[in-house]
């Protein structure tokens, strides 16, 4: 789950329902896309409206079934008329007697929603192009339950991130080809539309165009690497399929078996940075690098034998004979 | 073991290609027992492995690096065993024309998994282009089951580019620990 700092107010609610609500937040900690907060004044990202009919002093009355709509800062064609039927087919609002699990429910709704917004206005200010427009991207892809039509520069691709495929209309296009092609825009797609299209069409998986993305990248290290902050490849690529370069492999040896950090990385294998960048870029985006909070003891160094030196020798002398 | 000599074993169903891989990289000709495979119920090919493989790579100053190939039927599989021991590693190659090649991956690790501690395992899947499922994604998930995280590739062990990719994931595995 993301880690968005994200605030819901209340308005027109009463005493006993906001002090629930606050309860009901910090229950939600760690379960929600995004972190929520209780806010007693703006800006939100959320507001929990009483319908206007009803409360004011009463409001601790809890009519059985009325509804709380759900105001959010996303742009909408609902935002001048809060009450509407379109408002409720779009499920933004909340029954009374309000249910933990239901508000969970519309938190985490409300937070995929705010995330693809904030991800359409990153990439707008960034002119739709480059490797951290794929990124935000595909790191927003991880958590949508929607499917996407995305306008690139080449071609039309759509995306069904529950399944985590995607296609192309240029599928024979070389891989450099695709996963350089620059954003122009992207949209959610009609869910019995991207059903029918995932049904008929042969497809390929994210993780291959996320791979590509950060190969063939311009070699800047993305910002979600800090130079602290340690991580570890839970799966090696198929580099029988993914295009790479060879020292990707020993990179990949060190990564799966070690928590590291980019600094401490680049001091252990002596790897050319650019090509370190592309690599870590590629494994992040394929999702196959997670950050880590903590690291066991030892972390550093791997199993060492008695006779390392000798062993590493070997293993070069190997490599020399075989031409790798 | 010579002192001086140092082994890498190639493993798998029969068919799956640890002759033809031993043959690519060996600087011998491979020493193969070959014999007509009366044994169509596993694999349909001509002629089979009833012994071992070997073939040798010379590495300078005297040291070898010994190639060994299993026998693939499973009433050889005590074999299997026998030949991983002090081995560098070992790589594991998969059909994915047979019947059930996630199966096959299984039965294989059943015998290898206690070896990923000492050496370095590293598995390639064969025929992947005509036959594209399962893909190299459901032999992962099965791995990570077994909390196992181990190189898989598409490999196609008629090209030495695919087989020089499989050595090399396995010597990256045994460095990263010394290192």
């Amino acid at each position: 789950m993301g880690e968005k700092v994200r605030y819901l107010g209340c308005d027109g609610l009463g005493p006993k329902e906001i002090t629930l609500i606050k309860s009901m937040l910090r229950l939600f900690a760690g379960q929600t896309q995004g972190r929520w907060h209780f806010s007693e004044e703006q800006p939100f990202d959320a507001l929990l409206v009483a319908d206007g009919r009803a409360l004011s002093s009463d409001a601790d009355a809890e009519t059985e079934h009325e509804s709380l709509f759900i105001r959010t800062v996303l742009p909408s064609p609902h935002e001048d008329n809060p009450d509407t039927e379109e408002r409720r087919q779009n499920n933004l609002f909340v029954l009374r007697p309000i249910r933990a699990l239901s508000l969970l429910e519309k938190l985490n709704q409300i937070g995929v929603m705010l995330d693809h917004e904030e991800t359409q206005q990153a990439l707008r200010a960034q002119g739709w192009d480059d490797l951290r427009a794929w990124r935000d991207l595909l790191l927003e892809w991880r958590d949508a339950s929607d499917s996407f039509m995305v306008e690139t520069t080449l071609c039309k691709f759509v995306v069904f991130p529950l399944s985590r495929r995607f296609l192309c209309e240029k599928p024979d296009a070389p891989a450099r080809e695709l996963a350089s092609a620059r954003v122009r825009r992207y949209e959610r797609i009609d869910p019995a539309r991207a059903a029918y299209i995932l049904r008929s069409k042969r497809t390929e998986s994210l993780a291959w165009l996320g791979w590509h993305v950060g190969h063939y990248g311009d070699g800047e290290l993305l910002p979600d690497f800090a130079d602290d902050k340690p991580f570890k490849l839970q799966r090696w690529p198929d580099f029988g399929s993914l295009e790479h370069d060879a020292i990707y492999v020993p990179m990949a040896g060190v990564l799966t078996q070690r928590v590291v950090t980019v600094s401490e990385l680049r001091s252990l294998g002596n790897f050319p940075p650019d090509i370190l960048h592309r690599f870590l870029n590629a494994a992040l985006l394929t999702g196959y690098l997670e950050f880590v909070g903590t690291r066991p003891i030892g972390w550093l160094f791997g199993r060492r034998s008695e006779n390392a030196t000798e062993r590493l020798g070997l293993f070069n002398r190997i490599r020399h004979k075989l031409g790798i | 073991m010579d002192s001086g000599a140092y082994k890498i074993v190639f493993s798998g169903s029969m068919g799956a290609g640890k002759t033809t891989a031993i043959g690519v990289v060996s600087d011998i000709p491979p020493v193969s027992t070959d014999v007509m495979n009366t044994d169509t119920s596993q694999h349909v090919k001509a002629t089979t492995t009833v012994g071992i493989d070997y073939g040798e790579v010379d590495l300078d100053h005297g040291e070898k690096l010994l190639l060994y190939g299993t026998p693939g039927q499973e009433r050889f599989d005590y074999m299997w065993e026998i030949l991983a021991r002090r081995a560098l590693g070992i790589i594991l190659l998969v059909d994915n024309s047979r019947p059930d090649p996630v199966a096959d991956l299984n039965r294989f690790l059943d015998v290898f998994e206690q070896f990923s501690d000492e050496g370095a395992i590293v598995i390639g899947i064969g025929r992947t282009e005509t036959h594209p499922k399962p893909k190299v994604e459901d032999y992962y998930r099965e791995v990570e089951k077994r909390k196992l995280v181990l190189p898989i590739f598409a490999a196609d062990v008629r090209r030495k580019r695919d087989v020089l990719l499989l050595l090399n994931a396995l010597l990256s595995t045994l460095e990263a620990r010394e290192r």
